[in-house]
């Protein structure tokens, strides 16, 4: 295609647009399923803790976080950094990656641990993935529905024939929007849903969807920094489910629950800590996540916003990481009642609280 | 045409009474290598005792595929990228066929634009098409877009080798006969330059079908890309699995089709 005369040319325009495409790079804001994933280290850190324990005698243990690093995941690398998993015996290592493969990797047993929703857990149990809820990290489930404030929608009423914008109709952002039609005795033949992928910040910028569903702890806060004014509906006000907490498979939970207990012991240590002195774990993040230095207002907001949602009145009384039956109980009915889980599921299988309550 | 044989590439148009037999055995050797196929999957499944949610039977997927097709919900899906597929291959056959004739000819345009269509085949569509969809919206145009994107690239440089293989002496000859431009490129350009524009072709309608699903990860209502993203949502992989199967054939009837086309239009290439 090329003549000889023109590679000086090719090799010209090549550098041009290389530098171009590099300039452009730095403003762009990380979006779910960017290529992100690999910027931070994922390696344990051979940090300077006086631990008991030297790395010789230490577990090797994978923990999947799912999604991309981001300061929400703070607790997980207080606890690394603070050695609090190191003084349990264990060497983790974390990943990250889409979450409904992550289920499917801990329920086979290729990955012992990970963090996945309560709803997840539950629709992956009934089509036959052995995997166990060990202990919440998220106490109110995180997802919101938010409008422009100037359109005044604050009852899930005033949402009938309204285009309502979600990622696609799949995850946590597609099932809160069903909760909160559910609770208000609505279904989605009522509202006009719309896919439209990751994009929701830009697509309630620019009006072309009425509202959208987002996380408490990202969206509405990047809109507010836009100079968009918003309200929200929280999910967990009007139908409160099972969120992200620990999971493992049902054979790694029998054949060894110590060090199952272990992992959530420190993990919930990790998230007392950072509950405690959120300035601190977010100096601690930034290891893994270097590029929240960039926008630290923005960031911070996302984990005090994220440490409102890791806490309950649940938590008071019985501990961090602590699931209510009747939560449970009420998720399952939930997914029942739109198809998602067609078979029954035996709860007491599903999740348990013995490790949560010897955490405390 | 006389000849009546579909789907499978003839180097050589067999006449008389050995027609028949060939084109039958043909077709027994792709039965035969589908039945394998699943015997193998099968055989698989059963030694390695896998579960449903990672590996499921032929079977499962099969009934699957029939509680779909009487739900509604596979044909759905199926039309979505269909369409989609098949305007955005019209769509990036349209600009990249006019764009390589004139690249082909000016060698001036050529080195203008050629460096800058090379780079872009380094981006990821994946990455690119995101902002398609904020750009063109949700709809249908968005994801059209991402398929003439994915399937511009193969067509222009067939074009642009097939109009550059012409022999420079028949198009002069032709001129010396008074031939205008449009004669010229009727005919002699486009029937000389058919065999591998119509490669291209076959290359291009294959891939706009990742085009349509890559379009429909980003953001999309209906689809079989959407269809695999629910089904991935409910850990239903015999569902994957349909969607998947369903994506296959449908690339493998597109390249039938292409074939087909190049023996009906090559027909005077090979006599």
């Amino acid at each position: 295609m090329f003549t000889k005369s023109s590679k000086v040319w090719v090799l010209l325009l090549l550098f041009l647009q290389l530098v171009v495409v590099g300039c452009g790079a730095g403003n762009s804001t990380p979006t779910i399923g960017s290529t992100s994933a690999n910027i931070t280290p994922t390696t344990s850190s051979a940090s300077n803790q006086n631990s008991q324990n030297t790395s010789s005698n230490l577990k090797q243990v994978t923990l999947a976080l799912g999604y991309i690093p981001t300061v929400q995941f703070a607790p997980y690398y207080v606890a690394q950094e603070k050695g609090f998993y190191k003084e349990e015996g264990l060497n983790v290592k974390f990943n990250h990656g889409i979450v409904s493969d992550l289920i499917k990797m801990v329920g086979t047993g290729k990955i012992p641990y990970g963090v996945a929703s309560g709803d997840e857990v539950l629709v992956a149990r009934s089509q036959g993935v052995p995997v166990v809820y060990l202990g919440a990290y998220f106490q109110k489930y995180p997802v919101v529905l938010i409008t422009r404030s100037e359109d005044h929608i604050t009852d899930i009423k005033q949402l009938k024939g309204k285009v309502i914008g979600v990622p696609g109709q799949f995850g946590a952002t597609y099932t809160g929007l069903l909760a909160l039609l559910h609770s208000a005795n609505m279904n989605e033949r009522d509202v006009k849903i719309r896919s439209i992928g990751f994009t929701q910040v830009q697509a309630l910028e620019r009006k072309q969807v009425d509202a959208v569903m987002g996380y408490a702890n990202n969206e509405p806060i990047q809109l507010r920094h836009l100079g968009v004014k918003v309200n929200t509906i929280p999910v967990w006000e009007h139908l409160n489910l099972v969120s992200n907490g620990l999971i493992t498979s049902q054979d790694k939970l029998s054949s060894d629950p110590q060090e199952a207990a272990a992992v959530v012991r420190a993990t919930m240590k990790g998230l007392q800590y950072t509950i405690d002195h959120p300035e601190e774990a977010f100096q601690i993040s930034l290891k893994y996540v270097p590029e929240a230095a960039q926008d630290k207002e923005i960031q911070m907001e996302v984990l005090k916003s994220s440490i409102e949602l890791w806490q309950s009145q649940a938590t008071k009384e019985h501990g961090l990481g602590y699931t209510d039956p009747n939560m449970w109980k009420t998720t399952l009915d939930f997914l029942k009642s739109i198809g998602l889980i067609k078979h029954d599921v035996d709860l007491s299988k599903v999740y348990t609280n013995q490790f949560v309550e010897k955490s405390r | 045409m006389r000849q009546e044989s579909y789907g499978l590439p003839a180097y050589k148009i067999s006449t008389g009474a050995g027609e028949l037999k060939g084109k039958l055995s043909l077709w027994g050797w792709v039965i035969a290598s589908l039945i394998l196929a699943i015997l193998l999957w099968e055989a698989i499944v059963l030694v390695g005792k896998y579960p449903t949610y990672i590996l499921p039977t032929p079977m499962e997927v099969w009934q699957r595929f029939l509680q779909s097709l009487a739900d509604g919900t596979w044909w759905t899906h199926t039309r979505i990228t269909l369409l989609e597929s098949i305007l955005g291959f019209a769509l990036g056959f349209g600009v990249a066929a006019v764009f390589g004739y004139i690249l082909a000819h000016w060698r001036a345009v050529e080195r203008l634009l050629s460096p800058h269509i090379a780079a872009s085949q380094a981006l990821p569509v994946v990455a690119i098409a995101p902002l398609i969809t904020l750009w063109f919206g949700y709809g249908l145009l968005g994801k059209v877009i991402v398929c003439a994107l994915v399937v511009f690239f193969p067509i222009l440089v067939n074009t642009i080798v097939g109009i550059r293989n012409v022999p420079r002496d028949l198009i002069e000859v032709a001129q010396v006969y008074g031939a205008g431009w449009w004669q010229t490129f009727w005919m002699v350009e486009l029937p000389l330059s058919l065999p591998v524009l119509l490669g291209g072709i076959r290359l291009g309608l294959t891939l706009s079908i990742t085009g349509a699903v890559v379009g429909e990860f980003v953001g999309a209502d209906r689809g079989l890309g959407v269809l695999l993203n629910i089904s991935k949502g409910m850990f239903d992989t015999p569902l994957m699995f349909v969607a998947l199967i369903t994506l296959a054939l449908m690339a493998a009837a597109f390249y039938g089709m292409a074939l087909l086309l190049e023996k009906i239009l090559l027909a005077w290439h090979y006599e």
